[in-house]
C-alpha cells in the first residue's frame, strides 16, 4: 500500500481536534441563541460533531501501534499545530469564545458554514491519504458536513424571509 | 540493468571499498551535539563533490558512517563534514584533532541537480541538522550568485542553542540578495526572532512564483510531510520539490541493499530525490535510522 503523506493517527488527531472545535462552537451558539429554531439546528449539528469524534476515536483505536519518529519530543505536535493554525479557530477554547462573542444569528450561521466548508476541504484531503478501507467512513463524514451546510443555509433563508 | 550491476566481475572490486586517507585540518564545535570537521585528502587532490552528496568516513576500530558534505565544492582547498554525536564512531570523531587522519570513501550519490537549478529561484527549507547538507548548496549559490534567481532560506531549529552555522546564518541574513527566515520551536530568554516550526514562516511569509522555483528540503522525516503540503498549497509542482533522504548507507554503491527503498537504492539513486520519485514508494518519507543501528 502506498504510504500516505501523513500517518493515519496524526490525521485522526487533527480530525478529532477539528470536530471538538466544531462541537464547542455549536454548543456555544446553541446556548446563546434566543430562537428555538436556531438552537435546534445548532444542537443537531453539535450532536453530529460529537458522533464524528467518537467515530474518529474508534478509527484511531483500530490502528496498529505506530510511533512517529521525532528528532525531539513534541516535534510532530508542533507541526500539527502549525498545520491546523490556518483554520477558523485555533483551539476548542477559541471556538467557544467566538460563539459567545457572536452578536446575531445570521453571523453565527455564516461562521458555521465557513467552518463546515473548511472541514469538508480538510476531509477531502484526508480521503486521499487514509487506507482504502477507511475512505468510505470519510465519505460519510463529508456527506454529513454537506448536510450541515444545507440545513444551515436553509435556516439562514428562513431567518431572512421571516425578518423580511 | 542497473549501473552498479554493470561492474566487470573479473575486476578486483575490493578497491571500491578501500578507504583513502584524509587529514583533519580544523575542527569547530557548532552546538552541544555537533562538530564540523574540515578535511583535506592526504593526496592533496580535490575531491570534486556536489552539494547533497555524501562521503563514507571511517576510523579504525570504530567503523564507517555516511556523512553529507556541508561545504560547497566551489571552495576547493578542503571539504567540511558536520558530525552529530549519536554513537561510538561519531563520538570518537568528536575527539579528533587537527593533524589526525581518517579514512574516506566517496563522494557518493546524486546530489542537488545544479544544472536544473541554474536560472531558477532556489528555495531551501532546513529543519534541525538538515541545514548541514543544504549549507553546501547555499554557499554554492552564494559563490555563483549570478547564475541563480532568488535565494530563499527557511531554517527551523528546536532551540536557539541548537542552531548550526551561526556565522553563516548571520552572513546570509546580512546579504541583500538572500532572503532568510529563521525560527526556533522553543525560544529562550535571549531569542527575539520567530517561534514555531519551519512550516509557519514558509506558509505565512514566503511568496514564490511556483513556476520558476525549485524547493530543496532537508530535515527530520516528520517535517517532510508538512513541508510538502505547504509547497503544494503554494502551487508548486511535485517535480520541483527535492527531498534529501537519510538512510543508513553501507556500501554507498548500490550493492548491499541496506538503504533500499522499493526499487531504488537511496545511496546511488539519491539521496536527493524529486518528490515525484517518492510518491507511491512506501516508507519514502518515513526514513529514520533505528537507535540500535546508529554508530
Amino acid at each position: 500500500m502506498d504510504k500516505p503523506l501523513f500517518q493515519a493517527a496524526e490525521v485522526l488527531d487533527m480530525a478529532i481536534e477539528i470536530e471538538r472545535q466544531g462541537l464547542a462552537f455549536y454548543e456555544g451558539c446553541a446556548a446563546a441563541r434566543a430562537s428555538e429554531v436556531v438552537a435546534t439546528v445548532f444542537g443537531y449539528a453539535a450532536g453530529q460533531e460529537r458522533r464524528h469524534i467518537e467515530l474518529f476515536y474508534e478509527m484511531k483505536s483500530a490502528l496498529d501501534e505506530y510511533t512517529v519518529p521525532e528528532s525531539y519530543p513534541g516535534e510532530t505536535v508542533s507541526y500539527l499545530r502549525a498545520f491546523l493554525s490556518t483554520r477558523l479557530f485555533t483551539s476548542v477554547d477559541d471556538a467557544s469564545c467566538s460563539a459567545e462573542a457572536i452578536e446575531d444569528e445570521a453571523e453565527a450561521i455564516e461562521m458555521a458554514v465557513e467552518l463546515e466548508r473548511s472541514s469538508i476541504a480538510f476531509y477531502s484531503g484526508v480521503k486521499q491519504i487514509v487506507r482504502e478501507s477507511e475512505k468510505g467512513v470519510i465519505d460519510d463524514v463529508i456527506a454529513e458536513e454537506h448536510v450541515h451546510i444545507r440545513r444551515l443555509l436553509e435556516l439562514k433563508n428562513w431567518l431572512t424571509t421571516r425578518s423580511g | 540493468m542497473r549501473e552498479a550491476d554493470s561492474v566487470d566481475v573479473t575486476e578486483d572490486i575490493t578497491r571500491f571499498y578501500q578507504p583513502e586517507l584524509a587529514r583533519v585540518i580544523a575542527k569547530q564545535r557548532l552546538s552541544e551535539m555537533m562538530v564540523m570537521l574540515r578535511l583535506q585528502r592526504a593526496s592533496g587532490e580535490m575531491l570534486e563533490h556536489q552539494p547533497g552528496q555524501f562521503l563514507q568516513i571511517s576510523l579504525p576500530g570504530y567503523g564507517e558512517a555516511p556523512i553529507s558534505f556541508c561545504s560547497s565544492p566551489t571552495r576547493t582547498e578542503s571539504f567540511e563534514l558536520c558530525v552529530a554525536a549519536v554513537g561510538n564512531l561519531s563520538e570518537a570523531m568528536h575527539e579528533l584533532r587537527p593533524g589526525d587522519f581518517v579514512g574516506i570513501r566517496g563522494p557518493y550519490g546524486k546530489g542537488f541537480p545544479l544544472e536544473d537549478l541554474r536560472g531558477r529561484d532556489v528555495l531551501c527549507i532546513a529543519g534541525g541538522i538538515g541545514l548541514a547538507p543544504l549549507r553546501s548548496l547555499i554557499n554554492y549559490v552564494a559563490d555563483r550568485r549570478a547564475e541563480f534567481g532568488r535565494m530563499i532560506l527557511v531554517y527551523g531549529a528546536r532551540k536557539p542553542s541548537e542552531r548550526l552555522f551561526k556565522d553563516d546564518l548571520a552572513n546570509w541574513d546580512a546579504r541583500e540578495d538572500f532572503e532568510t527566515l529563521y525560527t526556533v520551536d522553543e525560544a529562550d530568554e535571549g531569542w527575539t526572532g520567530r517561534t514555531g516550526v519551519a512550516t509557519v514562516p514558509l506558509r505565512d511569509e514566503v511568496e514564490i512564483d511556483p513556476t520558476r522555483t525549485t524547493a530543496s528540503v532537508v530535515g527530520p522525516p516528520v517535517m517532510y510531510r508538512y513541508v510538502a503540503a505547504e509547497l503544494l498549497a503554494k502551487g508548486m509542482a511535485e517535480d520541483d520539490i527535492l527531498f534529501s533522504l537519510e538512510r543508513r548507507f553501507k556500501c554507498g554503491m548500490g550493492k548491499c541493499g541496506h538503504c533500499q527503498l522499493n526499487d531504488l537504492y537511496v545511496c546511488q539513486d539519491g539521496p536527493v530525490f524529486r518528490y515525484t520519485q517518492l510518491i507511491g514508494r512506501s516508507e519514502a518519507i518515513e526514513v529514520w535510522a533505528p537507535e540500535d543501528e546508529r554508530q
